[in-house]
């Protein structure tokens, strides 16, 4: 399987439209200043849930605040703490796992039985226990759930270096007397990143509906500070009069978690491209064309046994 | 010549569990290596042959200190290797000095890895500066008959017989006396197959390097070795130098695997039965001789009772086996009879009464 084989198996639809999406999110995220057209926290008693204007395109909250500003700012604080919230549990569950794989021993024992005591509680539940010890805020949410996210990646990240342990390179590494932490950095790890990595891209989808969980009830961000989950707990009792303002942080969170599962599972078509087929480029257009019937009036008698045949021939 | 390496009353076993018995419980012990006692020499080709399952790489890796022994020692120059630790920086210090060379050469590389990119770290590992590193590869490349251009390709897109050319490469940049090769030659082509072998007869004359050799293949440690073991369920049960070997076979094992060998002429006549069966697991060891529940010379109440000791029947030539226990040919240094001696059964019977 060359490069270009790879690349054009990892270009799909879905999977452009995703990381499309993304970008668009994260550049909005960083530049929420210069994008927004009123700042988010401004109260306005004077229009309160105020249908879409000229002054406010998607209009205003239950507090008369621009609606747009806050779905941006949201996007902001949304992705930035998802972020964080990976990236704590990387830094403490891929070393961890690393070691317990290829240590083994009691290390390992030890610490996989943490693992399963944390794992064993749902996982918002101890959340909430931990922000209760912690206390409210945004900061100490984003620490708890970083922290319950370690176990599931610190059990994946063993099971990878087990598997690589158990490989030819890794004895011959030893054999020439590489030690412990260049066979764990410089063999292991290049082998096994990639599958982290998609582990990662999930983790971030399910930190953004945690966090919006959290938020949601209010254990995470504190008024006035825009978020997704607080702004859909904020508007939720006026879904009938002013739906807009309910349901557009929510469809963005659904949207922003679909985007990073596909994005996810591109990441491992890339790696192993017979597994999955996602509609490439190509098939799209083939498929576009083939709708047309002047351009190819044949297509309608046998249309699937016809695109078979031609899938055959070109792969 | 003086021994590189001594091997005193090595075991290793695996425990593979707890199993209930009569009198408590007894752990599950695999034998994969039972007390085996040789000396490697400085400059030999030694060969160690047996069917998989027979302990030939434990044996190697346990020569190599990759695994700890459950008992005994391994001497190397002297110093008792098998008593450090093998991750300890002591023995890392002693890894180059032995190397090893391994049966599959594509899956011995980091798929991840350029292959440049990690003889590159093996020479830095060994202190070697960049331009030593360059120098030294390059060395290794027209000693081996590897092409630099070969540095250009990707991992996938070598050969087999590249890509074990570069595992010798890698394995010979520390400067290693002493080079083990498990199997190195039996993923390969034919073809390649004596490439490398030549490879390695060539390398071990040039460098004065001890090689140890192992093999399920009596033809390539013919071609190879001065010297052949051959291992049966964890215990050597005949070793001699190749020619005395293959000329000489003495014990019922060797002479079946002897006879098991691929011929050039097949219409030829089979002097002996080539063995039937598999190899016992070497867990549930039989008793006496472990060779006693496959040998076709089998002497019942002895061989299923009693574990021969080693006779040296000439110079080097050690055999463990009771059938030539009090063989007055054998001692006279003549070739024993075909379905081994009929003098030697009648003793060996006699024997029985005494035990």
């Amino acid at each position: 399987m060359n490069r270009r084989e790879r690349m054009r198996s990892f270009f799909t639809v879905p999977v452009l439209l995703s990381v499309a999406f993304l970008l668009a999110v994260l550049l909005v995220s960083v530049f929420a200043e210069q994008l927004a057209p009123h700042d988010p926290d401004t109260l306005d008693p004077a229009s309160v849930l105020a249908a879409p204007s000229a002054e406010h395109p998607l209009g205003t909250d239950p507090s008369g605040r621009d609606l747009l500003s806050r779905l941006i700012f949201g996007a902001r604080s949304t992705m930035l703490s998802a972020f964080l919230v990976v990236l704590i549990s990387a830094a403490a569950g891929i070393p961890l796992g690393m070691l317990a794989g290829y240590r083994r021993g009691i290390l390992d024992k030890v610490l996989m039985r943490l693992c399963d005591a944390v794992l064993s509680f749902p996982s918002l539940l101890l959340a909430f226990v931990l922000v209760a010890a912690f206390g409210r805020g945004i900061g100490n949410v984003v620490l708890s759930l970083g922290i319950l996210y370690v176990p599931m990646l610190a059990k994946l990240t063993r099971s990878l270096v087990l598997v690589e342990s158990g490989k030819l390179y890794v004895e011959a590494a030893h054999a020439t007397g590489f030690g412990g932490a260049h066979i764990l950095l410089r063999e292991i790890l290049p082998n096994i990143f990639s599958t982290l990595l998609i582990q990662l891209m999930l983790d971030v989808g399910y930190a953004i509906l945690d966090l919006s969980a959290m938020n949601f009830i209010g254990l995470g961000v504190q008024p006035p500070t825009a978020d997704w989950g607080a702004m859909l707990q904020s508007a939720r009792i006026h879904v009938k009069n002013a739906p807009l303002v309910a349901l557009s942080p929510g469809i963005l969170i659904v949207l922003t978690v679909v985007a990073f599962n596909i994005l996810g599972d591109g990441i491992s078509a890339y790696l192993d491209p017979a597994q999955r087929k996602l509609p490439s480029i190509k098939r799209f257009k083939k498929a576009l064309l083939r709708r047309d019937p002047d351009a190819d009036p044949g297509s309608k008698v046998l249309p699937r046994t016809r695109k078979a045949g031609e899938e055959a021939a070109h792969e | 010549m003086s021994a590189l390496f001594e091997i005193r009353e090595l075991s290793k076993y695996f425990k593979l569990g707890t199993r209930r018995e009569e009198g408590g419980r007894n752990p599950l012990l695999l034998k994969a290596v039972d007390s085996v006692s040789f000396d490697v020499l400085a400059g030999e080709c030694l060969g160690i042959v047996g069917e998989s399952g027979s302990g030939k790489s434990t044996l190697g890796r346990l020569l190599l200190n990759m695994i700890s022994p459950t008992s005994g020692q391994v001497l190397y120059d002297g110093q008792e290797i098998s008593a450090l630790k093998p991750e300890s920086a002591a023995m890392k210090k002693l890894r180059g000095d032995m190397q090893m060379v391994f049966q599959n050469p594509r899956s011995s590389f980091n798929p991840k890895i350029p292959i440049v990119r990690s003889l590159h770290q093996v020479a830095r590992l060994y202190g070697l500066s960049e331009e030593a590193a360059e120098a030294r590869i390059r060395e290794l490349f027209a000693l081996t008959g590897l092409g630099q251009d070969i540095l250009t390709h990707r991992n996938d897109e070598l050969s087999g017989g590249q890509l074990q050319r570069l595992a010798i490469v890698r394995a010979l940049i520390p400067g290693p006396r002493f080079l083990m090769a498990d199997e190195a030659v039996s993923a390969l082509d034919v073809s390649v197959r004596a490439q490398i072998l030549e490879l390695f007869r060539d390398m071990q004359q040039r460098l004065g390097l001890t090689v140890f050799f192992v093999s399920h293949d009596l033809s390539v440690v013919e071609y190879l070795c001065d010297r052949i073991l051959v291992l049966y369920l964890g215990k050597i049960l005949e070793s001699a130098p190749a020619d005395e070997l293959f000329a000489r076979p003495l014990h019922p094992y060797t002479r079946s695997l002897l006879a098991a060998r691929p011929r050039a002429y097949p219409e030829e006549v089979r002097e002996e039965a080539p063995l039937a069966g598999e190899i016992p697991g070497a867990v549930d060891l039989p008793p006496g001789c472990r060779f006693s529940s496959r040998c076709p010379e089998m002497v019942p109440g002895l061989c299923d009772f009693v574990e021969p000791a080693d006779t040296e029947v000439s110079p080097g030539h050690k055999v463990a086996c009771h059938l030539l226990r009090h063989c007055d040919k054998i001692e006279a240094g003549g070739a024993p009879e075909q379905k081994g001696c009929e003098e030697c059964g009648a003793s060996v019977g006699k024997e029985k009464v005494e035990i």
